[in-house]
């Protein structure tokens, strides 16, 4: 750990290097999460309620997709740019250094850019919770940390299970985006309005739904079953088979070569 | 110690041609090329050696290095460096050596190179006063001092190189392994880069693996030579052996007085000629040099004269003459 | 005319083989298409539908379009080698052409997006047919509207390029191009109607963003396609059109000379 924050520093050393440059790719990521907030803010003030949940729930549903993948992207962005890494011979670089490789990937790429974006999705969330309708009982706010965790995971697993896929098409495939930009586009409202078939497959092929969907009925009195506010824990499950997969990706690379 | 026996390794080329029909049917069924990369190399290196390990483009030498840096694994064979198998011990094994690829940096673009250096001794576990007392004696064998300071990005690719170097000892490596350290450097950095690789070695008794295209490199810092082609290791010996051996076609390049075209010895053969130069080749083995030279003198006035370089490329070919490859 | 039609064609032709990427493309566009559609429609099925700006359908049909035509209209794509030109001053020697700077690049980033747009269209196009009625690709409401939305797209991309060119133009200002471009980015994505088309904007904003020249891109023509857009309003959206084509290409050539003899002046 102590390590991580030297890369850290030694990342935002290098990112004060180019100050100006710096501010304006965060600040456009900020204004990204505004016009997303103000294409939900179009339709939610002129119709009111969607799916049976009122403009404050689908704002609280925004922020906890919008930055979580933020989160995601800020801190693991290694994978999600891992082509690269094997593109220039970076993982290379890594292979001969006494460290873990996945601490390495996740240790030198850090988007600290993406801050901009958390800064949005956090307005938004603040905003929402200002309106009250929420009770913040101490366990509300952990069930929201563990909806902000979960989606954290989530996304993280999408990008280490698309890294995987590099080790075999040393390209990155756009389609990877369906379900990472997707998925957080998705996001912006309760996974339930867009019918059951895509809460079915959010719920267990990809369990989005465990981060946002189901603890936020929680969270909202709709329901009142643990199993739900605790759903978000089902995400640490998908970064199994992640990580199984970036396993086999980095033994094929071994026997492969570059 | 370095020992590698019986090392082969191939890699799989996944063919497909071009058109759509051809990228859906790849989907499915996709046209494997084997192509072998190493075939049964075996050798070993004792500690404190300099080992040049030359050979042309495509022959093997950046899998070879990669094997013995734990970043491939090879499909036959066996490699211990200093008891231990790179590609089984990853962690264990990198911690002992450095490795300078010539046309990557491992240092941090942006920031001071001293920075990089810190962080550098703690990606390899070194105590603060471990990584100062490393680098204040490379700063002194490598005059890095005025170098610390600078981000590398603003540092010229001789200085880098110096850096890189510097880099890749901090931690006290056994092995130090250079993937073409002075590809790119202008005639001055190369001297400088040759020497520190000398001293490092002199005074820390370091493992010296290199891999260059330089034939220069070769003379001034090793005396054995790994010569591999095709995958295959060639030859393991001397280098002044080798070159007598394998080097029998000389060439020279003459510059004579007068406009008339010389008529040339038994022996020599016209590779260019124009009014005042001729290039010429000759045996060597038949024609010792300072015979080829009074020879020539005899039938022209000779204002200049120069000897061509011999590469590794020209011994490659006439190995391959010889081995049938 | 005959050096940029050439360069056209082979860019057209070149960029055409980009297939893998565009299999992605396709896959990618569709997803976000049902992405799109399926919100309008959860706000549809609970009976706001009397509060629609546009019909449902008419919303289904603008999605599809609006995605099937991705490499055509989206705002997000610069071309990166104008910029690496521009940035570089490796431009100064592309000078040396004897060609008009401001319509070789015009000609060649309208090349690489037709033939973006070629390779796409028609797979999501398809998806979009065979979707059930309200959130599906309907047919066109007449030929007519038909051969405008024809029309009005080539138009609407001739006007988003001319804005291009402006980006471009001010990027020889900047050191680095990524903040111009960012912004524009996220200009062009939300005022062109990308995230929601502009009749669900509120009112004043709505009235605002119609004479914008981004509302030239999409929302003119996918919202004729859809009938959504006609009559007298819809003569003045293409006048409209017609004017920021116009002036944008006569500001942004005569800008673009400018700046390129800054260029030349500074020994580039």
């Amino acid at each position: 750990m102590r390590l991580y924050f030297k890369y850290l520093s030694v990342r935002l050393r290098s990112v004060m290097e180019y100050k100006s440059s710096f501010f304006l790719t965060a600040f456009t990521q900020f204004l990204l999460t505004f016009t997303a907030f103000l294409s939900i803010d179009f339709l939610m003030s002129r119709f009111g309620a969607v799916g049976g949940f009122t403009y404050e729930e689908v704002m609280i549903c925004y922020a906890v997709s919008y930055f979580s993948f933020a989160f995601a992207e800020c801190f693991f962005r290694g994978f999600d740019t891992f082509h690269q890494m094997l593109g220039n011979g970076e993982f290379d670089r890594i292979l001969v250094r006494p460290r873990n490789t996945v601490f390495q990937v996740i240790a030198t790429r850090i988007e600290f850019t993406k801050l901009g974006r958390m800064a949005g999705a956090l307005l938004v969330l603040i905003y929402a919770i200002g309106k009250g309708e929420i009770v913040w009982t101490l366990g509300a706010i952990g069930v929201l940390g563990l909806m902000f965790v979960g989606g954290v995971v989530f996304f993280t697993g999408l990008f280490v299970a698309g890294a995987a896929l590099c080790f075999f098409t040393v390209e990155r495939l756009e389609f990877l985006n369906i379900f990472t930009d997707g998925g957080k586009e998705l996001g912006r409202y309760p996974l339930s309005i867009y019918g059951k078939e895509i809460l079915a497959i959010f719920t267990f092929v990809l369990p989005f739904a465990c981060a946002q969907y189901y603890p936020f009925l929680y969270l909202s009195g709709r329901s009142d079953s643990l199993l739900y506010a605790l759903a978000p824990l089902a995400c640490f499950l998908f970064l199994i088979p992640c990580y199984v997969f970036w396993r086999i990706g980095l033994r094929h690379y071994r026997s492969t070569g570059s | 110690m370095i020992t590698l026996s019986g090392i082969s390794k191939e890699f799989r080329v996944y063919r497909r041609d071009a058109g759509f029909k051809n990228a859906i049917r790849s989907f499915v069924h996709r046209k494997v090329t084997i192509v072998p990369a190493l075939t049964d190399i075996s050798f070993s290196i004792g500690d404190g050696e300099m080992v040049g390990y030359i050979g042309p483009n495509g022959a093997g030498k950046s899998t070879t290095i990669k094997i013995m840096c734990g970043i491939l694994t090879p499909d036959k064979g066996s490699c211990v460096i200093n008891g231990r198998t790179p590609w089984l011990e990853r962690q264990a094994h990198v911690g002992e050596i450095g490795v300078v690829f010539g046309q990557r940096s491992q240092l941090w673009w942006d920031i001071p190179v001293g920075d990089s250096m810190a962080l550098l001794g703690d990606i390899y576990g070194m105590s603060k006063p471990a990584v100062r007392d490393s680098l204040d004696e490379l700063s002194q064998i490598l005059e890095l001092e005025d170098l610390l300071k600078t981000p590398t990005r603003q540092l010229s690719l001789g200085q880098r190189m110096r850096c890189e170097i510097a880099a890749a000892l901090l931690h006290r490596p056994k092995t130090l392994f250079l993937d073409e350290p002075t590809i790119g450097l202008d005639a001055v950095s190369k001297l400088a880069v040759r020497a520190f690789i000398k001293k490092i070695n002199a005074e820390r008794g370091t493992t010296v693996i290199l891999t260059t295209h330089d034939m220069q490199d070769i003379d001034a810092l090793t005396e054995r030579i790994l010569l591999i082609g095709k995958g295959r290791l060639l030859l393991d010996g001397r280098l002044s052996e080798i070159k007598q051996r394998y080097v029998r076609v000389k060439s020279l390049v003459a510059y004579y007085s007068g406009a008339e075209i010389p008529t040339l010895p038994e022996g020599f053969t016209a590779v260019a000629s124009q009014p005042g130069r001729i290039e010429v080749a000759f045996d060597s083995d038949a024609i010792p040099l300072p015979a080829a030279i009074r020879l020539l003198s005899e039938r022209m006035v000779l204002t200049d004269l120069s000897v061509n370089e011999t590469t590794v490329d020209d011994m490659v070919v006439s190995l391959y003459e010889d081995m049938r490859l | 005319m005959r050096p940029y039609a050439a360069l056209f064609r082979i860019r057209f032709v070149h960029s055409l083989q980009y297939r893998a990427a565009a299999l992605a493309g396709c896959a990618t566009q569709v997803a976000f298409g049902f992405i799109y559609v399926l919100v309008f429609y959860a706000f549809y099925k609970e009976g706001h539908s009397a509060d629609f700006p546009m019909e449902m359908r008419a919303v289904a049909s603008y999605t599809w379009l609006n995605q099937a035509f991705l490499a055509l209209s989206a705002g997000w794509t610069f071309d990166r080698q104008i910029l690496d030109s521009i940035r570089t001053g490796s431009v100064a020697t592309e000078l040396c052409r004897p060609v008009n700077m401001y319509a070789f690049w015009f000609a060649k980033s309208y090349a690489t997006r037709l033939a973006g747009a070629t390779l796409r269209f028609l797979p999501v196009l398809a998806v979009g047919v065979l979707l059930p009625d309200p959130i599906g690709l309907s047919a066109p409401v007449s030929w007519e509207a038909f051969c405008l939305f024809v029309l009005t797209l080539f138009i609407g991309a001739g006007v988003m390029i001319a804005m291009m060119m402006l980006v471009y133009n001010t990027v020889f200002y900047t050191v680095s191009s990524a903040g111009v471009t960012s912004i524009a980015m996220v200009a062009f994505e939300f005022f062109s109607g990308h995230l929601v088309p502009l009749p669900f904007f509120p009112d004043t904003l709505y009235k605002i963003c119609s004479y914008l020249p981004f509302a030239s891109i999409t929302n003119v023509p996918y919202r004729i396609y859809a009938g959504d857009l006609a009559g007298t309003e819809m003569a003045h959206a293409i006048g409209l059109q017609l004017f920021w084509l116009v002036s944008l290409v006569v500001v942004g050539a005569i800008w673009n000379k400018r700046v390129l003899r800054r260029v030349t002046a500074n020994g580039g």
